[in-house]
């Protein structure tokens, strides 16, 4: 038996590894009275390296070879092993170790404005430049400058003082050339069909 | 009355809560802070480009902290909003990890490109939000010590309670 850390959220609970199985030290009670948040996985760390093991049978499904690991979504989960890639849970590179940050089926929701939301794209971040991926995880953008933003099935993407729109899943809609109004303005057609909230009153008054 | 805050102390704050809290809501963000929930959904998006691993749970509704530390910034499209950024990434690392004592020795070690004055600046800005920066003298005789100022260093003591802050509102 070794010892190893169970990590959930903030909390770490200590545990023992005996060849296949992880057996936490602690019942994992904080998560199991909040059953809708139990995840089927939890990140678990042996000698500085990480792995994921199922909750419910403790079998460690991802071995301890990364540098940090981060929960699945899916079949899939972002690792660090120098960088940051992708990799399923089948052990097949999903995409190559090279990203300094990376965020895996996400992007910041612009309507709310809040920094991350569930998204079939995903984003990430090398020498201080965002890519944006489709569902493959082939880069469509290499060089934007925010995070790109979701409106409704789209994303506003920016790369300096120019934007364009890409669909929610990465494909692109247009080129990055447009002011940032002109693009909000074509999201907002995409989304709703309208060319923008005043013409649609002037549409009301003047039929 | 409110007290006024700058942005660079209501960012501060923000990551505080976020650093020392399992997640925030928004309510507690404006409850602890001044600011519309425009101005924390802007401010979120300046922490996140500046290398803030926030991400936003829908099924808790609240802001948590992916990882402990910061991730690499994105570039921001002009000099001055790297040095603003630049800036907000210092305090943070401070927050962070800022010994308790010997803080000025260990600042040059960590950023030996930033002057003194710049880091008496900082350790200023720190105290302001309740990160108590002090510089305090040995208590001997410099004389005797053959010296001709008497020397000293900078101790950290570091918020006592989560929501212990100065600029915080009061509850």
């Amino acid at each position: 038996m070794e010892a190893c850390s169970i990590y959930g959220g903030n909390r770490i609970i200590s545990g023992l590894f005996d060849g296949d199985r992880v057996l936490p030290q602690q019942p994992l009670a904080w998560y199991q009275c909040l059953p809708d948040l139990l995840s089927d996985y939890f990140p678990v760390e042996k000698g500085g390296r990480w792995g994921l093991m199922e909750t419910k049978s403790g079998r460690l499904a991802v071995s301890f070879r990364y540098e940090a690991v981060e929960l699945p979504d899916g079949d899939l989960f972002a690792a660090k092993d120098e960088g940051w890639g992708v990799m399923d849970l089948e052990g097949r590179m999903r995409l190559p170790f090279r990203y300094d940050a990376l965020e895996l089926h996400a992007c910041a929701d612009g309507e709310t404005g809040w920094p991350l939301t569930a998204a079939d794209c995903s984003c990430a971040l090398r020498e201080g430049k965002i890519t944006l991926l489709n569902q493959e995880f082939c880069p469509v953008w290499e060089d934007l400058t925010a995070w790109p933003e979701r409106y409704g099935r789209y994303l506003l993407v920016r790369c300096g003082n120019v934007f364009g729109v890409a669909a929610q899943d990465g494909r692109p809609i247009s080129n990055i050339t447009f002011q940032e109004a002109e693009a909000r303005n074509l999201i907002h057609i995409l989304n709703h069909g309208i060319t923008n909230v005043k013409e649609e009153k002037s549409c009301v008054q003047n039929p | 009355m409110e007290q006024a805050i700058s942005k660079l102390q209501r960012l501060l704050g923000e990551y505080h809560l976020l650093r020392n809290c399992q997640e925030v809501s928004l309510k507690e963000l404006t409850d602890c802070l001044p600011g519309s929930r425009k101005t924390f959904s802007r401010d979120l998006k300046l922490l996140r480009q500046a290398g803030v691993p926030i991400v936003y749970e829908a099924q808790r509704n609240a802001f948590l902290l992916k990882r402990e530390g910061l991730i690499p910034a994105v570039q921001p499209d002009s000099p001055a909003q790297a040095r603003v950024q630049n800036h907000l990434r210092r305090l943070m690392y401070l927050m962070d990890n800022l010994p308790l004592e010997n803080c000025g020795v260990w600042y040059r070690e960590q950023f030996p490109e930033v002057s003194r004055r710049t880091m008496q600046r900082d350790f200023a800005l720190l105290c302001s939000i309740g990160y108590r920066v002090k510089y305090e003298t040995e208590e001997f005789n410099c004389h005797d010590a053959g010296m001709d100022q008497p020397t000293g260093q900078y101790y950290c003591d570091r918020p006592m309670g989560t929501y212990e802050l100065p600029i915080f509102k009061e509850i």
